[in-house]
Order: structure tokens, then C-alpha cells, then sequence
């Protein structure tokens, strides 16, 4: 048996064999102090600019709606060359026609410790702390709403394996039960990374990770029974999401690795077909189209997929141009639709070097229809149809476990 | 006064920028990560120096390990991360004997970054910086009780990989979860 102080001395060690060498090196400061204080005077402008614009009449905005949805993207010289985010961006609806349809709650997981919280839509006021069990990992937490506003489901990982269950929220949104879902826990070396409830609520997708993310396969399990359906493909890489586009197609975007990155991005696969092979269906999106990066893909009931952008800064970039964002594309052709929420270039920038100002736009959470999504960019919050309202709870770019 | 701020920010930069590349390389894994993480922390840490600079590199290290959280939950987002290190190279002792067992420190590297981010932060904070619990728990902004419970957990997380026989996955450390059916109730 090893004992503390044998490990802590090797540890100790170790760290020094490897960090010592890289301490002593010079981090050059130069022109950091002024991108930092720029990029902390754009959050400003952001919140002040949101705060103007939630003062402007239902009517203006209705005209600007319309001339942004049927006119051309702006000039080539103010956009990086990328393709999704080229399309219009969207000014926001006013606030009574966003939220219309919006679900009453949504739910997080911190990843810091074994909790998740029942927070108002509105507000972003927590309503209700469920306690998780303490033995799980936070950070590996994965939960998905069937859609009703009041059942959702949890993956929870404890070493060695993943269980599933069921959290049943109660109308007013403070208090919940937890039971355990009738889901066979993903075997050891297993781990979800993501899962999805059919829009029926009888099913549970899962986006699995195997062999130390070498290979994936999204299994289907059938709650009422327990059956389970697999896909799984040959190819290295790994599905990091599942979203049912309806009873039928489930939605996944997978990350290619080694050979095999250029299949990467946003698949659909029919449900209700024979066979196995996870990549059997079409590639709805790809991964990386043009000068555009898409870090994360989902499909809505709608018809739509929501897509989170980066520009990945393979050309100059002006100040002001758009370099991320949320998009709404069509899930039939692939096709951007609009951007409902753009990042602009804080400061003009070079070929390569464009990933300093780049904020990654995290899509945490969709509902159904695609309408209400719970973002963290440059901060947390809702975006109902384009409109962003920041909520409290989490830190900008703080990738949460949410759903609704 | 902007200018004596960046002096004294760029100041900061030459004297600590080193030891902060190593703090997020031990706490990344590889090099290009912990650029990435240094040059995050420090644009964040320029915008808010007037608070940062009271503390500049406890200030520095505590975005650097929220930000190097935040990678974790945002794998599935952005770069592939893998979960679970090969069953062949996870670490073992390269020899035994009892208590004295030598250990590989390139496999105990390795365990290390099968750790939670925030108990894989105070290992670092305690056994490369030499910080004290206290002045750990003030970097990471918690109590000095979690920085010990985290230190007990991530000793005990290695010594079970370290003890594990070669080739298999690492033994839990925990017992199994709560009872299948109607775990709790709650409101």
C-alpha cells in the first residue's frame, strides 16, 4: 500500500520534471493589457447596446425584422469569408413575442459539485437545489427535457459506470423526485455525452464515448421496456450530442478523429430503418464549411437545425465582423437561415491569429422547436427567437448542463 | 494612470507569465492548451486589473482553473477530449516494493489528468507552488477544509491507480450509487 507521503514526493517530482523547464521561460506581455481592456469594454458596449435596443418600438424592429430576413448579407469586406455566418443576423422580436411559448423552467448542472438546480425562465431565480449523489462526477453530468416542462432526464456518472434517471419536476418548479430510469447503466470504459428524450417521451438516445474516445455509437433505449438499439460505425470518433428532430430521426454531431475528422459534423439517422451503421444516414451539416467552424449542431421538431459558429481565422478579419454566433439553419438542405446571435471582432486581425478574440459561443441547451435556447457567450442567458436576455447562475462561456 | 497599468500589468506578465505557463501546462496536459489558457487568463485578468492587481497571481490562477474547468464541460462542444486514458497506459508502478514502490512519473502524470480539474488544481497549488492550504484554498477561492477533502480524494484516487494491476481500468473509489428506485425526494 502506498502511503501519502510516497505519492506526494514522486508527484512533487514529477510536476517539477515537467513544469520546471517551461517556468522558466519569458511569456511575452505585449499588447495584452490593451486587447484585454478592449475586450472588456466591448461586454460593456454589448449590455449597454442590448439595453438600447430593448427600448425601441414594436414597429421599428418589425421593419428592421423584415428588411434583415429578405435582404443580402452585409458587405464581403465586414465578414470573414466563412459561409454559415454570412447569414442575415436577425434583429430581435419584441420581448412579449419572444418568449411566447417559452418553457416555464429550466434546469443546470454544476459542474462543480453534485447538484442540479430548478431555475425560473424567466428570471433565472433558482426555484429548487436537488441533491445529487455525492459519489458522481459533476463535470460528466448530462441532462435532456422531454419536453413537457416537468420531466427531465439525467445521466450521471459514478465511477465506474453511468446510470440514468428521471427527474419529475412539480408544476410551480420547487420540488422534484428523482427515480431511476428503466436504463441499463452504460458498461465501464462507457461514458455519455449527451443524451436526448424522444418527443413522445417513451425513448432515451444516448451519445456514447468508447475505448478513451477512440470510437461512439448512440444507443436508443426504450423506456417502457428497456430494449436497447445500437449503432456504432468503425470510424474513430465519437458523437457528442443526440437530438430528435422527430419520433423518428434522431440528430447527432459527430467528431471524427485521425483519418477520419473530415466526416465530422451534424448526421441524422433514421430510427426506424434496419441496420446498424451509426454514419449510414446523411451528413447534415459539416463540421467545418468554408471559414466557419461549427463547435456544436443539434435538430428541432421545427424542421431547423441550431448550430454554435466560430470563424476559425483562415483570413483577415476587420473589426466588427461577425466571427461566431448561434445559427438557424434548415435541417433538410443544410442552408443558414439566419444568425441569431452574433459575435463581432473586437479588434482587426491576421490569418491565424484570429482565435484571440474569438468568444465560442456555447449552445448549452434548445428547446423542441428551436425557438428558446439557453446560450453562454459573453454571457449566460436566453435567447428567445434572437432575443437575449442574460441570466444569472452561470460565468460567461461557462459551458452548462442545461435543458428545458 | 492607463500606462502605469499596463507598466505594472506587463510587469506582472515578466515576472510570473513563466510560472503561470507551467501552473496551466500541469493543469491542460500539453503545452498548446496551457498557451491557450495563459493568454485567456491574462486578456481577462488585463480587462479587471484594477482588481486583479491586488492579488495578481492569485487572481491569474483562479480564471485560468475556471477557464481550464470550463474546457472539460465543453469538450463535446469544442476539441475532442477523451474521457478515459488507454487501459494500457494507465499508470502503474514500474516496480514494487511495498511502501517504496518507484514510481513512473510520466504514469503518474498520466493519472493526474484523470482527475477532476479542481483536485488535479490543488495538487498543483500544494506540491509544484508549494502553497499552503490556506493560501491554496485563497487561490481557489474555496475553504481550506475543500482543499483538503480535494487533496484526500485525488491521493486516493492515484494510490488506487497506482495500486491496480497493469492493464486494468482504475478501481473505484467509491462505493456503487444509492438504491435504484426512488432515490430522494426534495422541496
Amino acid at each position: 500500500m502506498l502511503a501519502d507521503h510516497d505519492i506526494t514526493e514522486e508527484l512533487a517530482a514529477a510536476f517539477h520534471d515537467r513544469a520546471d523547464p517551461v517556468a522558466r521561460t519569458a511569456v511575452d506581455p505585449a499588447g495584452l493589457f490593451p486587447r484585454g481592456v478592449r475586450a472588456r469594454r466591448r461586454q460593456a458596449a454589448v449590455r449597454r447596446a442590448a439595453a438600447t435596443v430593448a427600448g425601441a418600438t414594436a414597429a421599428v424592429l418589425a421593419v428592421v425584422v423584415t428588411a434583415n430576413l429578405s435582404g443580402p448579407a452585409p458587405a464581403p469586406a465586414e465578414r470573414p469569408p466563412g459561409l454559415l455566418l454570412t447569414a442575415a443576423v436577425i434583429s430581435p422580436p419584441p420581448a412579449g413575442a419572444a418568449v411566447a411559448g417559452m418553457p416555464r423552467h429550466y434546469v443546470t448542472v454544476d459542474h462543480f459539485r453534485p447538484a442540479a438546480e430548478i431555475r425560473d425562465s424567466a428570471t433565472g431565480k433558482v426555484l429548487t437545489v436537488i441533491a445529487l449523489p455525492r459519489r458522481i462526477d459533476p463535470k460528466l453530468s448530462q441532462i435532456a427535457a422531454a419536453g413537457d416542462g416537468r420531466t427531465f432526464a439525467l445521466a450521471l456518472f459514478s465511477f465506474p459506470r453511468t446510470r440514468f434517471y428521471e427527474l419529475r419536476v412539480a408544476g410551480d418548479g420547487r420540488s422534484a423526485r428523482r427515480t431511476a430510469l428503466n436504463a441499463a447503466p452504460l458498461p465501464p470504459g462507457q461514458y455519455a455525452d449527451g443524451i436526448a428524450v424522444s418527443p413522445d417521451g417513451t425513448r432515451l438516445a444516448v451519445a456514447i464515448q468508447r475505448d478513451g474516445g477512440r470510437h461512439g455509437a448512440v444507443e436508443v433505449v426504450s423506456l417502457a421496456t428497456g430494449a436497447t438499439r445500437t449503432w456504432t460505425t468503425g470510424r474513430p470518433g465519437f458523437p457528442a450530442g443526440v437530438s430528435w428532430a422527430n419520433g423518428r430521426r434522431l440528430g447527432f454531431f459527430w467528431g471524427g478523429t485521425g483519418s477520419a475528422h473530415g466526416g465530422s459534423g451534424l448526421w441524422e439517422l433514421d430510427t426506424a430503418a434496419p441496420g446498424h451503421g451509426l454514419l449510414s444516414g446523411r451528413r447534415i451539416l459539416p463540421a467545418v464549411t468554408g471559414g466557419d467552424t461549427v463547435q456544436y449542431a443539434q435538430l428541432t421538431t421545427a424542421g431547423t437545425a441550431i448550430a454554435a459558429v466560430t470563424y476559425n481565422g483562415t483570413a483577415h478579419v476587420d473589426r466588427g465582423a461577425v466571427v461566431g454566433g448561434i445559427v438557424e439553419l434548415d435541417a433538410r438542405t443544410g442552408r443558414p437561415l439566419r444568425t441569431l446571435l452574433a459575435e463581432h471582432a473586437a479588434y482587426a486581425a491576421d490569418p491565424g491569429h484570429a482565435g484571440w478574440y474569438i468568444g465560442s459561443c456555447l449552445l448549452a441547451a434548445a428547446d423542441r422547436t428551436g425557438g428558446h435556447l439557453l446560450v453562454s457567450c459573453d454571457r449566460f442567458g436566453r435567447l428567445d427567437r434572437a432575443r437575449f436576455t442574460a441570466l444569472p447562475g452561470a460565468a460567461p462561456q461557462t459551458a452548462v448542463a442545461a435543458a428545458w | 494612470m492607463a500606462g502605469r497599468d499596463e507598466a505594472d500589468f506587463e510587469a506582472y506578465v515578466a515576472t510570473d507569465g513563466g510560472r503561470l505557463l507551467g501552473f496551466a501546462l500541469l493543469l491542460a496536459g500539453n503545452y498548446q492548451d496551457a498557451e491557450d489558457l495563459v493568454q485567456m487568463a491574462l486578456l481577462r485578468s488585463a480587462g479587471r486589473w484594477a482588481t486583479a492587481r491586488q492579488n495578481p497571481q492569485a487572481y491569474t490562477r483562479t480564471v485560468l482553473v475556471n477557464l481550464a474547468r470550463d474546457r472539460w464541460r465543453a469538450r463535446r462542444h469544442r476539441q475532442r477530449e477523451t474521457l478515459v486514458a488507454d487501459a494500457a497506459r494507465l499508470p502503474v508502478a514500474t516496480a514494487r516494493d511495498g511502501a517504496a514502490a518507484v514510481l513512473d512519473r510520466q504514469a503518474l502524470l498520466r493519472a493526474c489528468r484523470l482527475l477532476p480539474t479542481a483536485q488535479r488544481a490543488v495538487l498543483v497549488l500544494r506540491f509544484w507552488e508549494d502553497r499552503s492550504i490556506d493560501e491554496t484554498a485563497a487561490v481557489l477561492g474555496c475553504s481550506a477544509g475543500t482543499v483538503k477533502s480535494h487533496t484526500h480524494r485525488a491521493l486516493r484516487r492515484l494510490r488506487a491507480a497506482l495500486d491496480d494491476a497493469p492493464g486494468s481500468a482504475i478501481p473505484p473509489s467509491a462505493p456503487a450509487l444509492a438504491p435504484a428506485r426512488r432515490i430522494d425526494d426534495v422541496g
